[in-house]
């Protein structure tokens, strides 16, 4: 059971960003979390309220998903093999909701140094919608399939922007 | 889209901050992946669409067979 968290990294956007990429994470950890509180930017394309996530860089055929997703009257799940990314739908708060209103997303990251396959767990979810009048909530286990140590993560929008006041925080974890 | 797309670097061991442009071949992956995403919902969506119907379809025909609509709903869940 893990008893200690650090905190690596802590950012919030000042301004709209299509692309975060924490670069650098140190590999002195058992595990990390990112915990992840974001909003697409507003009037910047269509919104497809998703995020993408890449680690090390890698836009290999390398990831795979499966999640349980649900949104007001809908549940459903899916599987998603040899992807270039791991694609995270419906994830974030959009323009057309409430005002201010952020979704929450944390990936936790168990064994990122070791020299197997990688899986990891995605939660995600916002309860604030308002011109749908819904609310989603989504759990993904993934996989990435490298033997490196993850150093980096990307997350993307697609074809959007992550609103200024989104803020990613990174923790460490040790297991002793 | 007119806005400049940027990605934010965040560096761990330093704490240094970079907000780098994107790049052309960035900004056409993220087009991609947007017109992947569509792509996938939709078909999501069509799916779940046609399980309602059939759904429907089954419950409507328990009728016929003398079923109330509240038994054949409960059939149905």
């Amino acid at each position: 059971m893990a008893n200690t968290y650090t905190l690596i990294s802590s950012t919030t956007l000042a301004s709209a960003n299509g692309t975060v990429t924490i670069s650098s994470i140190p590999s002195t950890y058992s595990d990390l979390i990112i915990a992840i509180s974001a909003r697409m930017g507003s009037g910047s394309g269509t919104s497809p309220y998703a995020v993408n996530i890449t680690i090390n860089g890698d836009g290999a055929s390398n990831y795979s998903r499966t999640p349980l997703f649900t949104e007001t009257g809908v549940v459903y799940s899916l599987r998603t093999a040899n992807a270039a990314n791991v694609l995270v739908e419906k994830a974030l708060a959009g323009p057309d909701q409430t005002a201010n209103s952020f979704s929450n997303i944390q990936v936790y990251l168990p064994g990122y140094t070791s020299s197997s396959s990688k899986p990891f767990f995605i939660s995600a979810g916002n309860s604030h919608a308002l011109a749908q009048n819904d609310g989603r909530n989504g759990i993904h286990a993934c996989l990435w399939r490298n033997s490196a140590t993850i150093s980096s993560i990307t997350f993307a929008t697609a074809g959007n922007t992550m609103a200024a006041g989104s803020s990613f925080y990174v923790y460490g974890i040790k297991n002793s | 889209m007119s806005e400049i797309l940027t990605r934010l670097e965040i560096n761990c061991e330093t704490g240094e901050q970079t907000i780098i442009p994107l790049t052309a071949e960035e900004i056409a992956q993220m087009e991609a992946d947007r017109i992947a995403y569509e792509e996938a919902q939709a078909a999501a969506q069509a799916e779940t669409d046609a399980k309602e119907a059939a759904r429907q379809s089954g419950i409507a025909k328990l009728m016929v067979l003398g079923l109330t609509e509240e038994e054949a709903q409960a059939l149905a869940k």
